[in-house]
């Protein structure tokens, strides 16, 4: 069976960068098929793990409302253009697709659209190992234009009292707005032990797993490599260790 | 009279030119019980052979014939089968169902449900209607396990007799080359226009025939024209 997870957090948490380390990791432990799917708005997946997509999901979205406009057609053949139309807008390095959202809608209601293409994207998924969907901080989008549940939701986290605090509030929104079954706090860039233990007192969420500050991560962000191609470095095995064996693998928390 | 009569006439006639040709050959037709259906997806680095989709020629049409009631089931290919095919081949995919099909409207909708759900474990099979297009991937792993395009045209023919009245199934496989598949490519424009008519008439349920841009195919087909009338009294 497939495990989804959703990964989010106010913008500058390194969410986008434990995303691309976990398509990464899932990508090479025993060679699982991985489905990386960019629900941020602002795109950074793709050139995080430097896969140039040439259509989005709004692209495929809007070709549709241009056809339907045009043209009468029933909902089996719009599922059918719809699940031709994604795969097209598929990007793929290996055992890697990646699939970008894209901008918001526009304009207009095209509810009966709207879910045909979360259906699209739902049955797409369902042919791979592991679906890593990089999210903004609000899970309702993820809801509504990608996937109606996620087998968990790791809110991601810097060291910050506001980046806890906002982790906190996306948190309760996402227990009531969500299926899922674990949301996890991770806490990112932590500079040693005390801060971590700092970082526990404060916390109202229990921290799932923590990721050492990285110099490697850091030049890799600065100088816009690929994370596909990450060495393995302190902040790699760390995810490796206590996200993807507990979320994967069965193992328990760190 | 059947919908798809005049367009089932030049099927007839691009295989006869085809058949004398040479190259036409029929494939045999045998129980496919023990392939698995799944919808998986079949990744770049593990293909073994594309059919039609980006860069290659492709055509998908689907047809059914309420004049011809017989039984008869067959495969036809013209061109390689994939097990001694290139990398990447054109692919034409024309199937016409046998029946006498009252619910015209309904049978199209569980007729393209049934061939677009068709999807053997180990290929990747993507139909866009509108464009009549077909993209097919074949994973290294189905091809080991020797799949070819009798194994995927057997699937068709059982899953679409499921569908009620069908009582044949004919499907035609083309992978000769580009030309070939674009030969059907008029033919294949014709059934759309039909069947856009046809939709259209069924999901609007809009009978104002002079500003409708299928007038002129409704008063060739006279069975969309009987449809339409139909429509019109039961409206």
């Amino acid at each position: 069976m497939p495990k989804t997870i959703a990964i989010l957090g106010k913008g500058g948490v390194g969410k986008t960068t434990v995303s691309a380390c976990l398509v990464k990791a899932m990508a090479e432990s025993g060679k699982a098929r991985v489905l990386a799917i960019d629900a941020d708005p602002a795109g950074s997946l793709g050139l995080a793990l430097a896969i140039s997509p040439d259509r989005t999901v709004n692209d495929v979205r809007v070709d549709i409302i241009e056809s339907i406009k045009a043209t009468s057609t029933n909902k089996t053949d719009l599922a059918a253009s719809l699940d031709y139309r994604l795969w097209e807008a598929l990007s793929e390095r290996g055992n890697i697709a990646f699939l970008s959202v894209g901008r918001p809608e526009e304009e207009g209601c095209y509810c009966q659209l709207n879910t045909l293409l979360r259906e699209a994207i739902e049955g797409l998924a369902g042919g791979f190992d592991a679906i890593i969907i990089d999210a903004e901080a609000g899970i309702e989008q993820v809801n509504r234009r990608v996937m109606r549940s996620v087998d968990a939701v790791l809110l991601v986290t810097d060291t910050s009292l506001k980046g806890l605090n906002v982790a906190a509030s996306i948190g309760t929104v996402v227990q009531e707005a969500v299926d899922t079954k674990d949301v996890m706090l991770i806490a990112n860039k932590v500079r040693d032990g005390a801060e971590l233990e700092a970082m526990k007192l404060h916390s109202e969420i229990k921290i799932f797993a923590w990721i050492p500050e990285d110099d490697t991560v850091r030049q890799f962000d600065n100088e816009g490599l690929s994370f596909l191609d990450l060495p393995s470095c302190p902040a790699f095995q760390a995810i490796e260790q206590q996200i993807v064996s507990a979320i994967f693998n069965g193992g328990g928390p760190a | 009279m059947g919908l798809f009569d005049k367009v089932l006439v030049e099927l007839g006639q691009y295989l006869a030119l085809k058949q004398a040709g040479g190259g036409l050959r029929e494939l045999s037709v045998e129980s496919q019980d023990a392939w698995p259906l799944k919808n998986s997806p079949v990744l770049k680095e593990e293909t073994a052979v594309q059919l039609g989709g980006k860069g290659n020629a492709s055509l998908f049409m689907m047809l059914w014939d309420s004049n011809n009631s017989g039984a008869a089931n067959r495969i036809s290919l013209l061109g390689p089968d994939v097990q001694s095919a290139t990398p990447t081949l054109p692919l034409g995919l024309v199937i016409v169902v046998k029946g006498d099909f009252e619910e015209a409207y309904e049978a199209y909708r569980e007729l393209r449900s049934a061939a677009y759900g068709t999807q053997p474990l180990g290929l990747s099979i993507r139909i866009r209607p509108d464009r009549s297009q077909i993209w097919c991937r074949i994973s290294e792993t189905a091809m080991q396990e020797g799949f070819s395009l009798s194994t995927y045209g057997t699937l068709l023919v059982e899953r679409l007799k499921k569908v009620e009245p069908v009582q044949g199934v004919e499907v035609l496989f083309v992978t000769r080359s580009k030309e070939d598949v674009a030969e059907l490519g008029p033919i294949s424009a014709k059934a759309q226009t039909i069947i856009e008519a046809m939709v259209k008439m069924y999901e609007e349920m809009n009978f104002e025939c002079e500003t409708c841009d299928y007038n002129d195919i409704c008063e060739e087909v006279v069975e969309l024209k009987a449809m339409r009338e139909s429509l019109r009294e039961s409206g």
